[in-house]
């Protein structure tokens, strides 16, 4: 068969020129089948493909997004892990061959020379039939060079080759580009002069290239003696994708930073969901290390934070709560976002200001070729994003909406108690692109997100987030890069209440900050390459007002006094090769926060109260009130025992000026952003990390275990039963003491193949203690007491198995130790009434969640020239009906004490979501 | 938009009670009962103590926490009793009144006093162990009176037909800011088939029946007063409003069919100002009391200390406020006629059906000996209507003597 192939073919090449291909196209490939993957190509460009199957068995499955790549770069890079290679016929079809390399011409006097050279086959080389035309100004895609006078006599097995690498556009010399050997183990480096030298076995060898900004290139050299070739390479910004993904196999275990996470957005398609929403941040939570407190909770505590020592990112602005809808939906559109990447360890230094860790979320560019997008429609919710192209290959709009219809349901609802209930929810978001030119590319994005819901017939809530940010990315030279970063976001939220009494009124709540940021990369050499910068944030906030509604309303218009603060830091970062094994990460932020007036402090007597106030001190507009100061350190290293097995520590201490307050176990849309002040004292975090990752298998399976110590100063609680909304003297409820948390976290990824997923267990403490000399200011006798997300034990497992290129299942099973409350462990009566007396502060546990969900995706079907791509998924949230527990409380009834437990989902729950993109 | 639609048509009515039960969940909570254990605990202190500006004998109960499953002995003044301990306030003019136990747990103070302005006051209860407990010293607050009281047709949370009873209160000094609100409700109820005679059996010689006599009521039985003190947690304040005024704050909702409306209603209401702390003290503990099952108005729980500490054992848990406020009170009537005119019927405590006996027997003696009332005699057809004691002897449920303050 391969006999009959190859000489049809060799029929054919002998008259037929290779095609240029100019065809790019956008493509992912989730786990398929080298066959499967070129039944995609098929099935969007115009491409057939010829090849014999069974060369296709041994070909590992492949995974992998390429956007806006050329088609035979993607075919090169599918058939990389192979013994195959590719030749591009005609402009519809491509050949795929066995060992055997196609070449586009044949060489004067052919047939003579190959007899001669298989004839002399003293040693074993590749058989040289073919003579490069190295002066042919065809452009082909793989050149081919031959070096050196073949000698007859006095063969070496290594001759070496050396030459220069330069800008095809500039001519000067490219430093630090790899040279590779394809299959042989050898590689090279230029150096700072573009110069290289490499021994090649003798006979044909590929050479890749590839540097970050610069195109790789791949070029055939048959090398017949030591000789000398200069490679002209064009600069790419699209190089510097594929060299992520390709580094990305064995990121885990070469990246230097401890405790990172990426989470693949496409791949969390096939997770399990609620309602049918697709949430990159439900997939954090089956990360180790990441939990939230509970279904309907929002916020999430990462190693045993609290809710509000996150800093989550969307294009580098804050988004202040993420969520929409009682914490069930993330409030950012699933098909906008481009990239997560959640940083719970060893936080860059850039970033600052929170505690336990960054979600930095990227927004997609959009595409600047042709007009394109993805929607869903799901039981709740509908999601489009469309993108929009505005200059061709230059800039492009990405705009994204997202909105519930679960309004006309409840209204649509006989049940009394519903029909009054209401609760919508939407977010609209923009992206606009413009590469300008090689060195210069803008980005503007816009955000909003509005909830609204109502509990009760009498009170209305409503919260929304805004976000604004542009960036500047320029370069200046080679070494040298920067962008400049300019965003603002609103958070605010109102409760509007209506009732019968003479009180009704309208709350507002809001806190905006804008943000500028300079952030320099300078490139000193492959080996040391460092970041620097400085960023400065305005904080204003509005921490409540209260107007009256209706003319009766008695209530007192009261607006707490506006809030302002500066938060600035400088911040320098290197990363230093030491050696091929050896890598610190080493960063210092230096922060300065200082508080503004306008503003009144008051100065108290031990204990806080209104009581013990001594003074109350007045300052004017922009007047510092107060400042603090503080260095950062973010440092971190890795060794390689070998090649795919690495050690890890790090050490990250950050400052967070701006706290929630919160008297409620779970973060809830209505919890208000304090700044610090002269009385709120800002909270302090060192984190120590230690790890081990191994990847087995040509990067397969990723094993990790990672261990961390954390201490918290002047964390954040309360008094029981304290006042925190509109409290003109709130410091007085609050109590600061000191935080600890340690866990080891152990995480299985299996990346590829039929079946994939993870396998995460944790086990992590996490403890609170609030000491004082006044009673009123002590907690459970000034010890130390389990965090409100204390939750020692922790799984999460993420699976999904692919049957065909069309149908995969998937599940997702979570187990979590219930975590600490308080319970009641007696009664007494006071004025005729029986109340209940309660343990110590978190002394008993919840009953313990676990919860299984099960999904099956079904692709549309891969016709040729289809429109649009459809995809269904189905899928049964808490197939078991397991009625997890999200807090367990108490009442007196009629005399009685009765226990409840409150649960969101207790039953299974079937969604169907239909989702196309076109 | 095809799919929307074919969703809408095919799925329309399934997905709708499905999205009820989790929108209801989300929005409501799925709440129901839970099971728990805890381990036995050591019971603490449990002070009730208030000193007011009425010259008066005061009163503090003494009691301690129990096991939450234990059943509350309903025929004692204090259950779960602190006894044998002495209880005493001082002043910081070296005043001493002493508390006498006049029942198990029930402290009186031997004489009448009042709280007078700017004295401290201390209350000090040392146990039959021989622990000893203090309070913070307390002052007198700031006085303030009931503007107005008043009652009028309303309807409750529940959308339930009925009275509300509301205060308004003023005071133009400001000089009061936290209010506690305690009633003590009144109300006639008429015995629903009363009758005029009561009804005994005969014995013979041996002690057995043989027939009943009819025989004139020595007592009264008809009418007949209850009184209950509130037991709920009344609280506001003036901390956010512009002046120191409180407009309609409920104190009491009256069902319409509820038997304490029927006749006549009265309710005397107390004011008492309260400290901050004190105030601070039953907020936390209502909010412990009320149901909320929402997701959002879940407070932390924990132990929360009152003013009063123990001497002995700095950690010891003693629940419990020692308040001196200054108090107001007032007192108002209605009649059911006031308010839902021309509506004439009449509700009470428990329902009534009257039974038949058509001959003097052996059921007819069962039903006297087991107390059962005569409600009336046909001496045509000789046969006795009976009711249940309760339907025919008001006395069971209230007093039959009108308290001294009633006006009819």
């Amino acid at each position: 068969m391969r006999v009959f192939l190859v000489i049809i073919l060799f029929l054919n090449v002998y008259w037929v020129s290779a095609q240029k291909d100019t065809k790019r196209i956008t493509i992912t490939f989730d786990n398929v089948t080298i066959e499967e993957a070129l039944h995609q190509i098929e099935a969007i460009t115009s491409f057939r493909f010829y090849y014999v199957r069974a060369w296709l068995d041994d070909v590992p499955l492949i995974s992998g997004t390429y956007t806006d790549v050329l088609v035979t770069t993607i075919v090169e890079q599918l058939l990389k892990r192979s013994i195959l290679n590719y030749y591009v016929l005609t402009e519809k079809e491509i050949v795929l061959t066995r060992n055997t390399i196609i070449y586009d011409k044949l060489p004067d006097h052919f047939f003579n020379r190959s007899k001669e050279v298989v004839k002399d086959s003293t040693i074993a080389i590749n058989p040289l039939f073919y003579l490069g035309n190295e002066t042919s100004k065809k452009k082909i895609i793989i050149k081919t060079y031959r070096i050196g006078k073949e000698v007859k006599k006095d063969r070496k097995e290594y001759y070496t080759l050396t030459g220069y690498v330069k800008y095809l556009r500039t001519g000067k010399p490219i430093s630090n580009v790899a040279l590779i050997v394809k299959g042989k183990n050898i590689g090279a480096e230029t150096n700072a002069k573009g110069f290289y030298s490499i021994e090649l076995p003798v006979g044909l060898n590929y050479i890749e290239t590839s540097s970050l900004g610069v195109e790789d290139s791949r070029q055939r050299v048959i090398i017949y003696n030591d000789g000398q070739l200069d490679l002209y390479l064009s600069e790419s910004l699209e190089a510097l994708e594929e060299v992520l993904i390709k580094t990305n196999a064995d990121k885990n275990v070469k990246e230097v930073t401890t405790g990172t996470e990426e989470i693949d957005v496409e791949e969390s398609k096939n997770i399990p969901l609620v309602l049918g929403e697709r949430d990159v941040l439900k997939v954090a939570t089956t990360l180790p290390g990441i939990t939230t407190s509970g279904e309907g909770a929002s916020g999430y505590n990462v190693r045993g934070g609290k809710a509000d020592q996150n800093l989550t990112l969307l294009d580098d602005g804050v988004i202040y709560n993420p969520q929409h809808f009682f914490g069930i939906f993330s409030a950012l559109n699933p098909f906008a976002v481009g990239s997560v990447n959640i940083y719970k360890g060893s936080i860059p230094a850039e970033y600052g200001g929170r505690l336990s860790s960054v979600f930095n979320l990227k927004t997609k560019n959009g595409n600047t070729e042709k007009f394109s997008g993805e929607a869903s429609i799901g039981p709740v919710t509908g999601n489009i994003a469309i993108e929009i192209p505005v200059i061709k290959n230059k800039s492009s709009l990405m705009i994204g909406g997202r909105g519930t219809y679960s309004d006309w349901i409840l209204k649509s609802l006989d049940e009394e108690k519903l029909k009054n209930s209401k609760a919508s929810f939407y977010d609209l978001i923009a992206k606009y692109h413009y590469k300008i030119n090689d060195d210069n590319n803008i980005q503007a994005t816009g955000y909003y997100s509005s909830d609204v819901f109502s509990v009760t017939s009498d009170s209305l809530f409503n919260y929304s987030n805004r976000l604004l940010s542009l960036k500047w990315n320029h370069r200046f030279n080679d070494k040298n890069s920067g962008s400049l970063l300019l965003t603002n976001s609103k958070y605010n939220f109102g409760i509007k209440y209506e009732g019968k009494s003479n009180n009704d009124f309208e709350l507002g709540y809001d806190i905006n900050e804008t943000e500028l940021k300079l952030k320099m990369n300078y490139l000193y050499s492959s080996k040391y390459k460092f970041n620097y910068g400085f960023s400065s944030k305005l904080y204003e906030v509005h921490p409540g007002s209260i107007k009256p509604k209706g003319a009766k309303s008695i209530t007192e218009s009261l607006a707490i006094p506006k809030e302002r603060a500066l938060e600035s830091a400088v911040f320098v970062e290197g990363k230093f090769d030491i050696s091929k094994k050896l890598s610190f990460n080493l960063g210092i932020r230096y922060s300065l926060y200082a508080v503004l007036g306008e503003s009144e402090q008051r100065i108290y007597d031990n204990p806080k109260s209104e009581s013990t106030i001594k003074e109350t001190l007045s300052f004017d507009t922009n007047e510092v009130v107060k400042t603090y100061q503080s260095p950062e350190i973010r440092a971190s290293g890795r060794y390689l025992l070998a090649s795919d097995l690495s050690i890890k520590a790090g050490y990250n201490n950050s400052f967070q000026y701006i706290h929630t307050l919160t008297n409620n176990t779970t973060a809830s849309p209505t919890d208000i952003w304090k700044v610090s002040d002269i009385n709120i004292k800002p909270q302090q975090a060192s984190l120590y990390s230690l790890g081990v990752f191994k990847n087995l298998k040509d990067d397969i399976y990723e094993l990790s275990i990672e261990g961390y110590y954390k201490k918290i100063k002047n964390i954040l609680d309360y008094k029981v039963g304290s006042q925190l909304l509109l409290n003109k003297t709130v410091e007085t409820e609050v109590l600061q003491g000191l935080g600890k948390a340690y866990g080891v976290e152990f995480l299985i990824k299996k990346n590829k193949g039929k079946l994939n997923g993870w396998l995460g267990y944790t086990y992590s403490r996490s403890f609170t203690k609030l000491d004082s000399k006044f009673s009123e200011e002590r907690v459970n006798g000034g010890d130390y007491f389990p965090s409100n997300f204390d939750k020692p034990h922790d799984i999460s497992l993420v699976a999904n198995y692919k049957f065909t290129k069309r149908f995969s299942f998937s599940t997702n099973f979570v187990y979590q130790t219930g975590r600490p409350v308080t319970f009641p462990v007696g009664s007494y009566i006071l004025q005729r009434e029986k109340y209940v007396l309660y343990s110590d502060r978190n002394e008993f546990r919840i009953p313990d969640y676990y919860r299984l969900d099960i999904g099956f995706n079904i692709e549309g079907n891969h016709k040729k020239k289809k429109k649009a791509h459809s995809f269904w998924s189905i899928s049964v949230y808490n197939v078991l009906g397991r009625n997890n527990p999200f807090s367990v409380f108490f009442v007196t009834e009629e005399g009685e004490i009765k226990a409840y437990q409150s649960s969101v989902f207790s039953i299974p729950i079937p969604t169907i979501t239909y989702n196309f993109k076109f | 938009m095809y799919v929307s639609q074919f969703i809408n048509m095919r799925f329309r009515k399934k997905y709708q009670i499905f999205i009820a039960v989790v929108i209801s969940c989300i929005t409501q909570g799925c709440v129901e009962s839970y099971d728990f254990e805890t381990e036995k605990r050591e019971s603490i202190l449990v002070i009730e103590a208030r000193l007011t500006n009425e010259l008066k004998k005061h009163e503090i109960l003494v009691s301690r926490s129990f096991q939450l499953k234990e059943e509350v002995p309903y025929d004692t003044d204090v259950p779960f009793a602190e006894a044998n301990a002495v209880v005493k306030i001082t002043d910081d003019q070296q005043n001493e009144f002493i508390f006498k136990e006049t029942s198990p747990g029930k402290y009186i103070s031997l004489i009448e006093f009042k709280a007078v302005s700017n004295r401290k006051y201390t209350l000090s209860i040392t146990t039959s162990n021989a622990n000893t407990y203090l309070s913070s010293p307390m002052v007198l607050t700031a006085e303030a009176q009931i503007d107005k009281m008043y009652f009028s047709r309303t309807t409750n949370d529940n959308g339930l037909d009925g009275i509300g009873v509301f205060i308004d209160s003023y005071n133009p000094e400001g000089t009061s800011v936290f209010y506690k609100y305690e009633y003590e409700e009144t109300y006639k109820i008429v015995a629903q088939y009363w009758g005029r005679f009561d009804i005994v059996i005969n014995r013979n010689a041996q002690g057995a029946p043989a027939g009943v006599s009819l025989v004139q009521k020595n007592k009264e039985e008809q009418e007949c007063y209850i009184t209950k003190k509130s037991n709920e947690i009344i609280i506001g304040n003036t901390n956010d409003l512009s002046e120191d005024r409180l407009v309609g704050v409920p104190i009491r909702f009256i069902e319409r069919r509820h038997h304490s409306a029927t006749y006549r209603y009265s309710i005397l209401a107390k004011q008492y100002v309260q400290s901050k702390e004190a105030y601070t003290f039953y907020e936390t503990l209502k909010k412990f009391s009320s149901v909320d099952g929402d997701l959002f108005s879940q407070i932390q729980p924990g132990f929360f200390e009152g003013n009063i500490f123990s001497e002995n054992n700095p950690n010891e848990k003693v629940v419990g406020f020692f308040d001196v406020a200054a108090v107001s009170s007032k007192r108002i009537y209605f009649n059911y006629q006031d308010i839902f005119l021309g509506d004439s019927t009449s509700f009470y405590v428990i329902d009534c059906v009257t039974k038949e006996y058509l001959n003097v027997g052996a059921d007819l003696y069962k039903a006297i000996e087991r107390g059962d009332k005569l409600y009336s005699f046909n001496p045509l057809s000789g046969s006795y209507k009976m009711v249940v004691k309760g339907c025919g002897d008001c006395t069971v449920f209230g007093n039959n003597i009108a308290p001294d303050f009633w006006e009819d």
